[in-house]
């Protein structure tokens, strides 16, 4: 190999030498924080399991009741709306990357979207409930979104 | 004096990433297949059952409607929850690869 004229050849490092002794460990904490450093998702929050599989629980308990008129049900209506925005406002204050999640709870609440959100409204909107086999297929949609939710969460690394 | 080898260092890391990539990747694969038909079966069952009770005059067509859209909302979340599966296991190989630098320089250290 052609050499440098003035250019000092890197020598090997020894086991046992100053050298080696601190450029080892600068390395490898060097390579860890890199690691570490730049997660791509949050990691599993046990709040945010619990919170999801709660709400899961008192939405579906709320939605069995739609076959009454929402008149019978407001503050039930109105609570379930405040538990829905505080779990969406928990998951966008978090640090680090949870944007898939933030967003899944948008979709679950959105008022104009066809799931809880769209549910709620529309409930709220008639005179007298909603139908009985309506209400059972509905459930079925409402429980398999919150089971995405609470898949994901489930599959974040625990730390 | 033992000489230390940087390059077979990082080698063997290599190695080792390379072969926790492949063994996430593919229970990865396996599992959005998996998870995809279930999804697509569960859509085409609803789907039956909904038009079933258009016709027998048990939904109005505006609730099937809803229902419906509310799949398309559903697929959304499913999409998210599988791109959340792909950043969780990007996270389980860079954990894994943390181990892996940790335990090689015990070796070597």
């Amino acid at each position: 190999m052609y050499q440098y004229p003035g250019v000092r050849q890197p020598q090997a490092l020894s086991a046992g030498t100053s050298a080696y002794r601190k450029t080892v460990p600068f390395v490898v904490a060097l390579s860890v924080l890199f690691l570490v450093g730049c997660a791509a998702i949050t990691g599993y929050d046990p709040t945010s399991y619990k919170t999801a599989t709660d709400l899961k629980a008192e939405s579906l308990t709320l939605i069995e009741k739609a076959t009454d008129p929402p008149t019978a049900h407001r503050e039930e209506i109105d609570q379930l709306r405040v538990n829905l925005r505080k779990a969406y406002e928990y998951e966008k204050g978090k640090e680090g990357p949870n944007h898939l999640t933030v967003q899944q709870w948008k979709i679950l609440n959105d008022p104009q979207g066809n799931l809880l959100g769209g549910f709620l409204r529309r409930w709220e909107q008639s005179v007298n409930g909603q139908s009985q086999v309506f209400i059972e297929q509905v459930k079925g949609n409402i429980e398999k979104a919150f089971d995405q939710i609470i898949k994901l969460e489930s599959h974040k690394v625990k730390s | 004096m033992v000489t230390f080898n940087f390059d077979q260092f990082f080698e063997t890391l290599k190695t080792g990433a390379v072969e926790i990539a492949k063994a996430e990747g593919k229970e990865f694969v396996k599992e959005a297949t998996t998870d995809g038909k279930e999804f697509l079966d569960d859509l085409k069952d609803d789907l039956v059952r909904w038009t079933k009770l258009v016709v027998e005059k048990k939904l109005t067509k505006d609730e099937f409607k809803f229902l419906v859209n509310g799949q398309k909302d559903l697929a959304k979340m499913h999409a998210l929850t599988q791109a959340g599966m792909a950043s969780v296991r990007i996270d389980r190989i860079r954990v894994a690869v943390v181990d892996l630098v940790i335990n090689a320089a015990q070796t070597i250290v």
